[in-house]
Parts: C-alpha cells; structure tokens; sequence
C-alpha cells in the first residue's frame, strides 16, 4: 500500500499534466503555459527549499534515532 | 505502523513531486509537435526511475535486515545525518547560484521540442533516478519501508 502510494504521490506532478493532455487535447494548453510561465521564475526557490526540507529531516531522524 | 514512517514517507514523496524541471518538461513536450508519444513515455520514464530507486533501497533494506547487518541499520543514522548536511547545502547553493529573473526560458526547454520518444522516457528516468533531490528523497523512503518493520506484503 505505502510503496504504491509513495510512487503515485511521486509521480504525480507529472503524471497528472499528462493525463489530463489525454483527457482534454489541445484545449488543456493555455493552462499548461500559465503553470509554465508561473514555474518558471520559481523553479530556484522551490528545489531550494525542498533540499533544505529534505536534509532537515534526514538530520532530525538521525539525530533522534528513528 | 509507525506513523512517522508514514509521515516521513509521505513529506519524502511530496519532496520528488515538487520537481520544477520535469514538470517543464512534460509541459514542454505537452506543446510540442508530437505530444502524446513523447509525453507518455517521459512520464512511463519518471515514474519508472522512482519505482526502481524505491525497489532497490527497499530490497537493500530487506536484504540487509535478514542477513543480521543491524550494524548496518545504527551507522545508517550517522550517513543519514551526513547526507541531510549535504542536502541542506546543496539547497543552499542552488538559491545562490539561482539564475537572474531576467533569463528567460532555459535552451533546453526549446531543444525538447525535437525530442524523440525514446529519447524522452530516458530522461523521465534520469531525472527521476539521477537527479540527487529525487534519487536521495526516493532512496530514504525505500530505506525508511525497508527498516520499518512491516511484515513484507504490508509494504507494497
């Protein structure tokens, strides 16, 4: 279950641009530039926080043993 | 199961969706020439990458565990909180190292327009299993599964 899960969660971001493309056609394509246009500038600062996240918890669960 | 288990595996999982760049990818191949042959096999190629991290370091994880290696499991802790300094660091550099806001589109954002179906799933892999955000992210996750102490079939 947790497995399926976390690679579905995963992929997600991904996998959901493309099925809604397969949904709707074309017609998705003004949504997909304005997630672009709005990704774009904060690609840097997202990627940044999230390793700042991610070693944050590596750290703590090591720290604590876990 | 543990409820930090989950919680981490989840924060873990959110941590590898939340990738700008093959987001702008499939994006990129949503409008190019040929959408549906390519986007379909970068995203067969991404989620292919996270299942096979995720496979390995859960396997890893099992392996090591049967065997007896529960050194293993304690100096895990230690490598955890090295490769967590690391991350924060690599997080920090990329912020500082962030392109001007005046950029615009990266070139190899136009250079996907091109790009084959094979060629596509290959870097739906890579930037799903080499990428070193996601191959940590996934590989921790496996790790965290592998050690949790579910019984086998609880896992997948």
């Amino acid at each position: 279950m947790i497995a399926i899960a976390f690679c579905l969660l995963a992929g997600s971001t991904v996998l959901v641009p493309v099925l809604v493309f397969l949904a709707v056609g074309r017609r998705a394509q003004d949504q997909l530039f304005r997630l672009r246009d709005w990704l774009l500038p904060r690609q840097a600062g997202l990627v940044a926080a999230l390793l700042v996240g991610i070693g944050l918890l590596l750290v703590v669960r090591g720290v604590l043993g876990v | 199961m543990a409820p930090e288990t989950i919680t981490s595996v989840l924060l873990l999982s959110a941590g590898v969706a939340i990738s700008p760049l093959p987001v702008l990818a499939v994006i990129a191949l949503l409008v190019s020439r040929r959408p549906r042959p390519t986007s379909l096999a970068f995203a067969g190629g991404w989620l292919g990458g996270i299942v096979a991290v995720l496979t390995v370091a859960l396997g890893f994880a099992i392996g090591a565990s049967r065997l007896g290696l529960t050194g293993l499991q304690r100096s895990a802790a230690v490598i955890g909180i090295v490769l967590g300094v690391l991350v924060m660091v690599a997080g920090v550099l990329v912020w500082v190292r962030r392109p001007a806001d005046e950029a615009g589109p990266p070139g190899w954002l136009a250079a996907l327009d091109e790009l084959p179906p094979s060629r596509a799933f290959a870097a739906g892999g890579a930037l799903s299993a080499v990428n070193p955000k996601n191959l940590v992210a996934s590989g921790t996750a496996g790790l965290m599964l592998g050690w949790s102490g579910l019984s086998p079939d609880q896992i997948p």
